[in-house]
């Protein structure tokens, strides 16, 4: 007789009862903010061709994907990322010009590897503005994510702000190139050793310097953020608009890891109360329309439910 | 203050960190008794007594704040948390071991795959891979030593410290795959809500590790 499996497969679940209807009422609470804010919704496939996405990922996130060969002989993948498949199937229906577009998905993601029972099924929202460079959407997409957040319960959200490359830049000019990215890896991990003396061997304003960004919550007004341009005006925009906000506590930290490989500029990450994992993220993802035939500048948001129910994922 | 929680090793780094621990500032006496969960609230601090492997996990997804936990462990779970110290003491290498009545044409068998015992399947995979060599990965939760007089591997792939338990069991080192050492790692999570409580908890750590 065969076995009878009670249990779902590791990192998937069944939601029932009240805990089904939980998450759908906090789904319609943040569909109706989006459709408010005037975000359209966008549907795509939950499995497609391999070959587009592979440019866009790391090898950690192509490890992640459930693959499979279809019955013509195509290898396909189970979405993974809304982000990716949105850009692939929206950039043809796009028109050159016009007004920001503002549109929003919802659904599964699936992501292998979880080596530690984490999830590998994911319910997510998401909402993305197109056509619009401007630090102003980044805050707009920003106020979006914890509007949902909000909605779907999460009474506080601390938020990490960061920058792709501004953390590098930071560094200059006493170090550039490789031995600026070796340092900033070395930031990342904030490793305080290594850093000290890699820092002390060239000054010990220096030193200083690289400890302040290893430590990060740098403030709006912080003189580090005006070595990088307009990432650092838009860092500082965002923190200040954002501090306000009830139960939300904003720190810019450069050293925060970009959460996917695509992000080419501002970025930030969302935790909630608990867990271990951010319970929201999002940026600016400018060269992936482009990649697509149809170039733009684009930012955006997702939120796991998991995580944004439940306070922390 | 809600303490923080250190996710502590039993393994074997367990007594040199204890010792550490017992310096001052910190003076947190030795962990004794059967309790895995253990509250020092005059330091603020919560510590839970795990199993190496699962520290990662732990620290990961947020049941702790932060953890203590070699680099075999870290690469073996793929865990890629900020890690701000190394430990100066608990250091060892991760080898390649052979019988030592191996004969003269080497430890490796000719015409099939090697086979491999070990509690770390990532780390020997990774290492045979880079050889370019097949392996073939027994993977065992202990004990290791005695898996080739047993006959259920040709090698075995471990921690060697001082190299006793190596050679009490008839092995000796093939060659070194890579060297281990405790590193203190810290949730990105923590480091969002908590920064400051875990700074000022590294800089304690930090002055005890420099004097």
């Amino acid at each position: 007789m065969k076995r009878r499996r009670a249990s779902p497969p590791t990192g998937a679940a069944a939601y029932v009862f009240e805990e089904a209807t939980r998450r759908r009422v906090a789904e319609d609470r943040i569909v109706t903010g989006l459709r408010g804010a005037g975000y359209h919704e966008a549907i795509v496939p939950s499995a497609d061709y391999l070959a587009p996405y592979l440019s866009h990922l790391s090898a950690r996130e192509e490890r992640e994907l459930y693959r499979f060969v279809d019955r013509h002989g195509d290898t396909l993948a189970l979405r993974a990322d809304f982000t990716i498949a949105l850009a692939r199937h929206l950039a043809p229906r796009l028109t050159s010009e016009g007004s920001p577009t503002r549109v929003f998905y919802r659904g599964e993601v699936l992501r292998g590897g979880a080596g530690d029972g984490g999830n590998t099924e994911f319910y997510q929202v998401g909402a993305e503005l197109l056509g619009d460079s401007s630090s102003g959407a980044d805050l707009e997409i920003s106020e979006r994510c914890l509007a949902a957040l909000q909605a779907a319960g999460a009474e506080t959200a601390h938020v990490i702000l960061s920058a792709v490359g501004a953390l590098e830049e930071m560094l200059a000019p006493e170090v550039s190139g490789p031995r600026a990215r070796q340092l900033a890896d070395a930031i990342r991990e904030r490793r305080l050793s290594e850093t000290a003396h890699s820092a002390a061997a060239i000054s010990s304003g220096f030193a200083s310097r690289v400890r302040r960004l290893l430590e990060g919550d740098l403030q709006p007004a912080d003189p580090y953020l005006g070595r990088i341009g307009a990432a650092g005006v838009t860092l500082a925009h965002v923190a200040g608009a954002l501090s306000g906000r009830s139960g939300c506590r904003v720190a810019i930290d450069v050293a925060e890891p970009a959460p996917r490989s695509y992000y080419t500029g501002f970025f930030f990450s969302v935790y909630g109360e608990s867990g271990g994992e951010p319970i929201a993220g999002g940026g600016r993802y400018d060269s992936l329309y482009a990649a697509f035939g149809s170039p733009r500048p684009a930012v955006g948001f997702a939120l796991g439910l998991e995580g944004a129910v439940g306070g922390g994922a | 203050m809600e303490p923080l929680t250190v996710a502590f090793p039993k393994g074997r780094i367990a007594a040199p960190l204890a010792r550490l621990f017992a310096q001052p500032p910190l003076e947190i006496a030795a962990f004794t008794g059967r309790g895995l969960v253990v509250d020092v609230p005059e330091k603020a601090l919560r510590f839970l007594l795990l199993k190496d492997f699962d520290v990662p996990t732990y620290v990961r997804r947020g049941a702790a704040e932060l953890g203590i936990v070699g680099s075999d462990v870290l690469t073996e779970k793929e865990c890629d948390l900020p890690r701000p110290l190394e430990f100066p003491f608990g250091r060892c290498r991760f080898s390649l071991l052979a019988p030592s009545s191996s004969s003269a044409e080497g430890p490796f068998p000719r015409g099939r795959a090697v086979r491999v015992a070990t509690k770390y399947v990532r780390l020997t995979r990774d290492y045979f891979d880079q050889k370019g060599m097949a392996a073939d990965i027994v993977p065992l939760a202990g004990s290791v030593e005695i898996a080739p007089r047993m006959k259920l591997a040709d090698l075995v792939a471990d921690l060697v410290d001082t190299g006793e338990t190596m050679r009490a069991n008839g092995l000796a080192e093939v060659e070194k795959i890579c060297d281990v050492s405790p590193h203190l790692v810290v949730s990105r999570a923590a480091l969002a809500r908590r920064r400051r409580d875990v700074f000022a908890f590294l800089e304690v750590l930090e002055g005890m590790l420099a004097s």
